[in-house]
């Protein structure tokens, strides 16, 4: 698999106002491979918008290298920064006192594009982002859906393979989220992109992404597949449904460590979070010396807002 | 090519928000050809401690309007580095591979050649309202005009720098503005000369009321003129690439 972005041990601290050191982000290494979403997870202040602006060439860091298709953010300035282009967190991106299509046609041709190609493209990208009918409206006047979605677009317009989105649905409302977020599908499905977001919302990675950095205080503390880490958690955790217990049986499930009893309507509900596969078999073995019949076998569903909670917690640890 | 089409759009973009906010234009024309009149009555009507020393209305009309174009040319870079700041736009322009620089440099000559509209119909205004008649020698003017704004690009690029790391600055711009008239006003006989747009506004002064032309300026003050204005553009580029550094390593460059 191609590598698009390789984040090589990249360092910064800040030196805010009164000589206050921030340390924001501390030998943080990934690499991206080519066409996928990828994501930056991480709550406030993690530094997820410190390391998409190094990446940028917008933020110097300390220390590491980040190389974009090959070419290096510091030394070959001019080169990476025409592989990517970005929408920045809280920012407008775009001129507001210009329309979309001006807007599209300016940022093309400051990358360089040729308008001659320009001209059936530009209408193509108004209609796939829902803009055509306010193509010539000052953008200041479209809803923040409409804005974000013109600065998504205005990222394809410019041609680069790699696309940057720092908190693209924030602040967005629940339909104006939906949208970015097919749209980002859509991206990767036909053209021939790649996308890296930040976000601290969990439930956008789960959504969208197929691969996922967790930072936490500067620092990385999951690189992961997304199936993955949900299989990883989700393998743990059992709810098995059975029916009536005998007063011994019960005793001998709650001395079985990580088991919780609770009764339901026609009997007991046992979970269990196994550190060790072992206790499975134990709870069975107690609930097999009755033949206290099974109703159900489930592996708890656990989204991923629960693993990144987990994973938090354990750093924190 | 790329630089071109970088031009271009740049170009394109300021024409259309020129249009856009024509109003805004006139508005703005109409302020500053009324501070125009009131220099003007206040040097007519005091009586003349200003015309004993040679000051003739011709010299202020063409005083005036050489400040008025070195003012815009000026402005164009810190004003429009803190209106992209505020209006989230900087970053994308960082972003671009032409860079800020040359981006900026594009802007600043794309709106000199807006201004200059401007700047042309003021001055038809002024000399209208004044009854002065002054030699509108274009050849003439072209290369002491383009010297005295590479001097005064300078000093944008060199207050833009500034700009990128205080974004408060605005009052201090003010004041700039004013420097700006004492570097048009003051006598370019001693060490002055060296300084920015100087003596190509003394030599503009020159040809549009005494009727000079190129030839009458002599080779030292060509050399002068040609030095100092590349220094004062180059020293003003450095400075904006040291400020950009700077921002960087802050993390400040744009919105924070
Ligand atoms: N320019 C700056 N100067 C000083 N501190 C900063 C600057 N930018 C960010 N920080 C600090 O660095 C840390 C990481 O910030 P950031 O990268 O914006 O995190 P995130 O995007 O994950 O919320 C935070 O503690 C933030 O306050
Ligand atoms: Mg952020």
């Amino acid at each position: 698999m191609d590598i698009v972005l390789k984040v090589n041990n990249l360092t910064k601290t800040y030196s805010g106002s009164e000589g206050k050191q921030v340390k924001a982000l501390e030998n943080i290494s990934f690499e991206v491979p080519w066409g996928i979403i990828f994501g930056l997870l991480g709550p406030n202040g993690a530094g997820k918008t410190t390391t998409i602006k190094s990446i940028c060439g917008l933020v110097q860091p300390d220390a590491g290298s980040i190389a974009v298709n090959g070419w290096d953010v510091q030394c070959q300035r001019a080169k990476a920064l025409a592989q990517l282009t970005a929408v920045l967190e809280g920012n407008r991106n775009i001129y507001w006192r210009l329309t979309p299509r001006e807007n599209l046609e300016f940022f093309a041709a400051i990358r360089g594009r040729k308008p001659r190609r320009l001209s059936k493209e530009i209408p193509e990208l108004l209609e796939v982002f829902g803009l055509t009918d306010k193509a010539n409206q000052p953008v200041r006047k479209l809803s923040r859906g409409m804005q974000q979605k013109l600065a998504l677009a205005v990222t394809l317009v410019t041609g680069a393979p790699i696309l940057l989105l720092d908190e693209p649905t924030l602040g967005l409302d629940v339909k104006a989220s939906y949208e970015i977020r097919s749209l980002l599908r859509r991206i990767i499905q036909e053209e021939q992109r790649t996308v890296i977001i930040t976000t601290h919302d969990m439930n956008v990675v789960q959504d969208i992404c197929q691969h996922v950095v967790i930072i936490n205080e500067g620092r990385i503390v999951a690189n992961d597949n997304i199936q993955h880490l949900l299989d990883l958690f989700q393998v743990r955790s059992y709810d098995l449904v059975v029916g009536q217990l005998t007063p011994v049986q019960r005793t001998g499930l709650e001395q079985i460590p990580h088991l919780r009893l609770e009764p339901v309507n026609s009997g007991w509900q046992i979970s269990l979070d196994m550190e060790n596969p072992a206790l499975l078999w134990q709870a069975l073995d107690v609930l097999g010396a009755e033949q206290t019949p099974i109703e159900s076998i489930s592996r708890k569903e656990l989204n991923f807002e629960k693993v990144f909670m987990e994973i938090l917690g354990g750093a924190k640890a | 090519m790329k630089l071109w089409l970088g031009f271009t759009a740049m170009l394109k973009k300021e024409i259309i928000l020129m249009r856009r906010y024509f109003v805004n234009s006139i508005g703005g024309i109409i302020t500053i050809y009324f501070i125009f009149m009131l220099i003007f009555w206040g040097y007519t009507g005091i009586g003349t401690p200003g015309l004993q020393m040679g000051t003739t209305v011709e010299n202020i009309v063409v005083g005036y309007v050489t400040w008025l174009m070195l003012m815009m040319a000026w402005q164009t870079i810190p004003y429009s580095l803190l209106q992209e700041t505020q209006e989230g736009t900087l970053e994308q322009l960082c972003m671009s591979p032409l860079g800020l620089t040359a981006l900026s440099g594009f802007k600043v000559v794309a709106n000199a050649i807006t201004d200059m509209l401007i700047v042309i119909a003021m001055l038809v205004l002024t000399m209208a309202t004044t009854g002065t008649s002054l030699n509108i020698d274009i050849i003439s003017l072209l290369p002491l005009v383009l010297l005295a704004l590479t001097a005064v690009f300078g000093l944008g690029f060199f207050c833009g720098g500034i700009t990128l790391l205080f974004k408060r600055i605005q009052s201090y711009l003010q004041i700039v503005q004013f420097a700006l008239i004492a570097l048009v006003a003051v006598d370019p006989s001693s060490v002055f000369r060296w300084l920015p747009t100087t003596l190509s506004s003394y030599w503009i002064q020159r040809v549009m009321t005494k009727g000079l032309n190129l030839s009458h300026v002599p080779l030292a003050d060509w050399l002068t003129m040609i030095i100092s204005s590349v220094f004062y553009l180059f020293i003003g580029i450095a400075v904006f690439k040291l400020c950009q550094a700077k921002a960087r390593r802050q993390g400040t460059l744009g919105h924070f």
